[in-house]
Parts: C-alpha cells; sequence; structure tokens
C-alpha cells in the first residue's frame, strides 16, 4: 500500500471523530468567543470589542462566585482526594478485616446521578423537610439549625460532593496500591520502615500519578460546579450568581443575554485551562527537578 | 509494572498481619465504620421513605419502617400516565445510544492516531489534549445555539450528538489500542492480503474488548447522570430523562406558594428506582472502571 493510500485510510477512521469534534466542541469555541465580543440592542447584534470583558472585569457577583468555587474546589482536595488516599491506606494496612466490605459500601454512592444525591441531602436537610434536623433540635433543645441558610451552604455541597466521589476516589487509589509490587514492601520492613512510614514515604509517592490524575479531574468538576447548587435552589434561596457556571446559565437562559454569557463561559474555560494547564505544568517541572 | 496475584498479596497480608496491634486495628475499623455509615445513610434513609405515605414522612421517626412501598410504586407508574417511566426509557435510550456510538467513534479515531501517520495528527492530539482540559459545559451556550440553528432542540439527536465524539474516549483509546494492538499486528494482516478496515474490525476488536467496555461504561455512567445540557435543550416533558424529570418535580418543593403540594412520595421512590440500572451495572463498573483509572492514570 502507498504512503499516500494509508493516509485516506487514517482519515476513514479519524473522520468520524473530526467531523464531530469540529461541529460540537471547535465551532462552538469559536462562536463563544464570536458572541462575547458582540451585543445585542434590540434585537440588532453589533459588535462591542471588548465591552463585555470590560463589564466582567468588574462584576464582583461574579468574581465572588469564582472565588467561591476556588475554595470549593481546595475543600474539596481535602475531603474528596484527602480521605479517600486515607480510606485506601487503612483499607491496604494490615489493620483491617472485611476489606471488600467496606470498599462495596463506599463505592455505592457512584451509582446515585448526582441530581439524586443533591435530592437526598436537600431533603435531608431542609428545614421544614428536615428528618434529620429534628434529630439535632432535639438534640439543642427546640430549634433546629438551617444548614441550608446561605453562609452554610458552601460546606453542605463539600458534603453532598464528598459523598458523591470520596468512594470512587478510595477505589482508584486502592486499585493503584494493589499494582504495586510487593517486593518493595519486603525490603521497606527489612529496613525496619514501620507501617505509617511505609503509607506515608512508599506507598503515597508510588501513587502520585493516579493522585494527579484525579485532582486534575476535580479541579475541573470544581470550577464547572452547577448541579447541586442548582437542585439545592428548589429547596432553599440560592443566589443565581452562586457559581459562575450558574450565573452564565441564568444570564443566558433566564434573562436571555446570550453575548454576557458567552463571555462569562469563556472566561471560566479560560481560567479552567490556566489551572489545569498550569497544574500539569508544575507536575512535569517537579518531575525533571527530581530527575536532574 | 508487575502485578501481584491475590493469592500472593493475601499471603503477604498474613504474613504481616502479625504487625497490625490490636489498638490500631479498632480505632481504624471504627474510623471505616463512621465511613460507611456516613455513605450508607442516605441511601437507607431513602430506601425506608418510600415506605411511608407523605404525613407518614413528616411525622415518623427516619428509620421506622412502613407498608406502602408498594402504593409508592403503583402511584409512580400511574402518575400523569406513567410519565415516569417515559422517563426512565428515555435515559436508558440517550445512555444506550450515546455510549455506543462514542465508543465506537473512539475506538476508530484511538486506533487511527495510535497506527498512522497522517498530516492533522499533531494538530488533532493537542486539540484533544485541550479539550480534556476544559469541562465541556462551559460551552453549553453556544452548542446550545448550534442546535437550534441545525433544528435539533427539543429532539433525542439533539441530547445524544454533541456527546459522541469523546476527547475523553479518543485519548483513551490512543492509549489502549497502543499497548493492546501493537502495530505489528496490523502489519501481520496486512501481508496476509487484509484491508485495513477489515484488520480493524475483525482483529482489532475483539483485542480491544476490554477497552471498550470501559469506555462503554464511564459513557453511560456519564449520560446517565447528565442533566445540565438535557435542561438546556429539552422542553417537551415527554423526552426527559430521569434525572430531568425528578428535577423538575423537586424545582418548587419547599416554595409554600406553589399551587398544589410537590409530590414528595413519587419523588421519593423515583429517586430510588433511578438508581437501580447503575446498581444492576455495579459488578462491570467496579472491575472495569479502575481498570480504565489505571490505564488513564499512567499516561497523563
Amino acid at each position: 500500500m502507498t504512503a499516500s493510500k494509508r493516509k485516506r485510510t487514517a482519515y476513514l477512521f479519524v473522520g468520524p471523530f473530526l467531523a464531530l469534534f469540529t461541529v460540537f466542541f471547535l465551532f462552538p469555541l469559536g462562536y463563544e468567543l464570536r458572541l462575547s465580543l458582540f451585543r445585542n440592542v434590540m434585537g440588532v447584534n453589533s459588535f462591542a470589542g471588548l465591552s463585555n470583558y470590560r463589564l466582567a472585569f468588574h462584576d464582583a457577583a461574579f468574581w465572588h462566585g469564582m472565588a467561591r468555587v476556588g475554595l470549593f474546589g481546595l475543600l474539596q482536595l481535602i475531603t474528596v482526594q484527602g480521605l479517600g488516599l486515607v480510606f485506601a491506606l487503612l483499607l491496604d494496612g494490615p489493620w483491617i478485616k472485611a476489606k471488600s466490605v467496606f470498599r462495596l459500601i463506599y463505592l455505592l454512592p457512584y451509582a446515585v446521578p448526582g441530581v439524586i444525591a443533591a435530592l437526598m441531602w436537600g431533603f435531608l436537610l431542609a428545614p421544614g423537610l428536615d428528618p434529620m434536623l429534628k434529630l439535632l433540635g432535639s438534640v439543642t433543645g427546640g430549634v433546629a439549625p438551617n444548614l441550608l441558610a446561605s453562609g452554610f451552604l458552601l460546606y453542605v455541597i463539600v458534603a453532598i460532593v464528598t459523598w458523591e466521589w470520596a468512594g470512587y476516589n478510595m477505589t482508584l487509589y486502592y486499585a493503584g496500591l494493589t499494582a504495586l509490587p510487593l517486593e518493595i514492601y519486603e525490603a521497606a520492613r527489612l529496613d525496619g520502615c514501620t507501617e505509617f512510614q511505609l503509607a506515608l514515604r512508599i506507598k503515597v509517592p508510588m501513587l502520585q500519578t493516579m493522585v494527579g490524575l484525579t485532582v486534575l479531574l476535580s479541579i475541573i468538576g470544581a470550577l464547572q460546579l452547577f448541579t447541586e447548587p442548582y437542585i439545592l435552589s428548589g429547596i432553599t434561596p440560592v443566589s443565581p450568581t452562586y457559581t459562575p457556571n450558574l450565573y452564565a446559565y441564568n444570564m443566558g437562559f433566564n434573562y436571555g443575554n446570550f453575548n454576557y454569557a458567552a463571555t462569562l463561559s469563556f472566561i471560566l474555560a479560560m481560567i479552567t485551562l490556566a489551572a489545569t494547564g498550569g497544574f500539569l505544568w508544575l507536575r512535569s517541572q517537579r518531575g525533571r527537578f527530581r530527575a536532574s | 509494572m508487575t502485578v501481584t496475584t491475590a493469592l500472593q498479596r493475601q499471603q503477604h497480608r498474613s504474613a504481616v498481619g502479625r504487625r497490625g496491634n490490636l489498638a490500631k486495628t479498632v480505632l481504624y475499623t471504627i474510623v471505616l465504620i463512621v465511613g460507611a455509615l456516613y455513605f450508607l445513610f442516605p441511601l437507607v434513609w431513602l430506601t425506608v421513605s418510600t415506605t411511608k405515605t407523605s404525613p407518614e414522612l413528616f411525622n415518623s421517626s427516619i428509620f421506622s419502617v412502613h407498608g406502602q412501598l408498594w402504593r409508592n410504586f403503583r402511584a409512580l407508574f400511574a402518575y400523569q400516565g406513567g410519565i415516569y417511566w417515559r422517563w426512565y426509557l428515555n435515559s436508558i435510550l440517550y445512555a444506550g445510544v450515546t455510549a455506543s456510538l462514542s465508543t465506537l467513534v473512539s475506538a476508530l479515531a484511538g486506533f487511527g492516531l495510535s497506527n498512522y501517520r497522517f498530516g492533522l495528527k499533531r494538530l488533532t492530539q493537542g486539540m484533544i489534549l485541550v479539550a480534556l482540559l476544559v469541562p465541556g459545559s462551559v460551552l453549553s451556550i453556544p452548542l446550545f445555539l448550534v442546535i437550534r440553528d441545525m433544528d435539533l432542540l427539543n429532539t433525542y439527536p439533539g441530547v445524544i450528538l454533541p456527546f459522541i465524539g469523546s476527547a475523553f474516549g479518543v485519548y483513551f483509546m490512543r492509549i489502549y489500542s497502543a499497548s493492546a494492538f501493537p502495530q505489528e499486528f496490523l502489519d501481520a494482516g496486512r501481508i496476509d492480503g487484509a484491508s485495513d478496515v477489515r484488520i480493524f474490525f475483525q482483529l482489532a476488536l475483539p483485542m480491544l474488548l476490554p477497552g471498550l467496555v470501559t469506555l462503554f461504561l464511564l459513557a453511560f455512567v456519564g449520560t446517565w447522570n447528565n442533566f445540565f445540557f438535557a435542561l438546556l435543550v429539552l422542553s417537551s416533558r415527554q423526552l426527559y430523562p430521569v434525572t430531568l424529570g425528578l428535577a423538575n418535580w423537586a424545582a418548587n418543593i419547599a416554595n409554600p406558594s406553589a399551587v398544589a403540594p410537590p409530590p414528595y412520595m413519587l419523588l421519593l421512590t423515583g429517586a430510588l428506582c433511578s438508581i437501580f440500572p447503575l446498581l444492576i451495572l455495579f459488578p462491570w463498573l467496579r472491575r472495569y472502571i479502575t481498570a480504565g483509572g489505571l490505564t488513564g492514570g499512567i499516561q497523563l
């Protein structure tokens, strides 16, 4: 077969993906950028230059939302990745019986759609519905605390997301630990390494690619937070600008301003790309530093 | 990486078992039990709640089991001409079709990228990486407009088409194909006179099967849980997936000025039922998704 014929065959394989990717990713990406440079006044589109971006830059609600998902991302890193890692290390150590029971239970929330998880927790915590808060109320003497009040809401969402993903991460980490060669452990033990040192000095570093991958997914997930606050807004008042994604959604679909909504989305995309790209770059730098 | 067998690990465990002392065993077991209660609590509450009537839900203690389960199921079946089951079938359709097609497209492209050189190869791989690093939902506004201009708003293809060309799927299959179907196999097939397309379908696909199953399951779960885009594209209740339908019922749950009280029991029974399909897939999810995590994690 000639080289040019091979190339044609290659496009036969890659073509369907490239076509779909162009129509449903590249084109919308360009379209979003274009939308963000226009303004719609009384149904007439006119070029607006960077004025939407100037507006967004001074839009305090947008940056509050951004700071909120940033904080959310950090907390989630501690609870989802941190707890996942702790659970995996505990299960991998010599202490625990009935490991498979714990592993099964911890992964169960993975079968629950995010919408349903948010609904259940919303139900459990909503004042007025509150089966759980009644319990709390009887402890504190009458008045149940409102955990969905605006000051607490973010932590409730962290708890929901932790419930959804900690077990999944534990499962991945545990599988990673199981794939490590035993010889390393033997050698470490012969050198008098305790279980704790073993976990910290050997198991955690060996898991770092896997942890890195889940952290990356976690950053992306945190910045696009939408489903949980959206669902909870049916149960408790949630600001329409609570997260950048929620803000863009409301701006586009409730206020009909697609141009400004596209601007907010595009900024969010660039910030996410900077965060994830920066994370990957940092990791590669560290790898290079170690190697040299 | 050497993978040790389960038996070896077991022997190893019992050999080191002596090292774990009792106090630690008790402490760590308690920690894990607390974790287990956290993960189980909402699910147990949900299951118990579906055995109650709406007044019982608010006036009985949380974990008292009542006898209304069957009644709630029947009510869910009958409500608004069985709309819930329509949603259920929609969800299965969306998840099944999206997962099948995106797995096929990803396998084709992954195979192509790992076995051929062509002009757009580097560019394609670069774009895939960028797409991986950006959440899909940031494109939902232009994507909505594209779907609208294609006249696909409020149709089945409108929810399915945008998710078939998956950057993650191609990225995953490229890595998987490179390890499970080395280039030499393609060369050998060519020497035997088979066309590349035939080699792909008859030789490569069977060898890529575990990867295909992983990808199918990931896409199935992803679509089953998808909510955001369906919310934008679908306006007719007949086309809703389960997630969107339930969110719709829940929208006014705590609104005291709502005309009728929200259908609490339908909502909770519906929520419980929406978990079943993924629970049925659970044994496969466990096996294949950890395998998928390992493959993806090694490369990135």
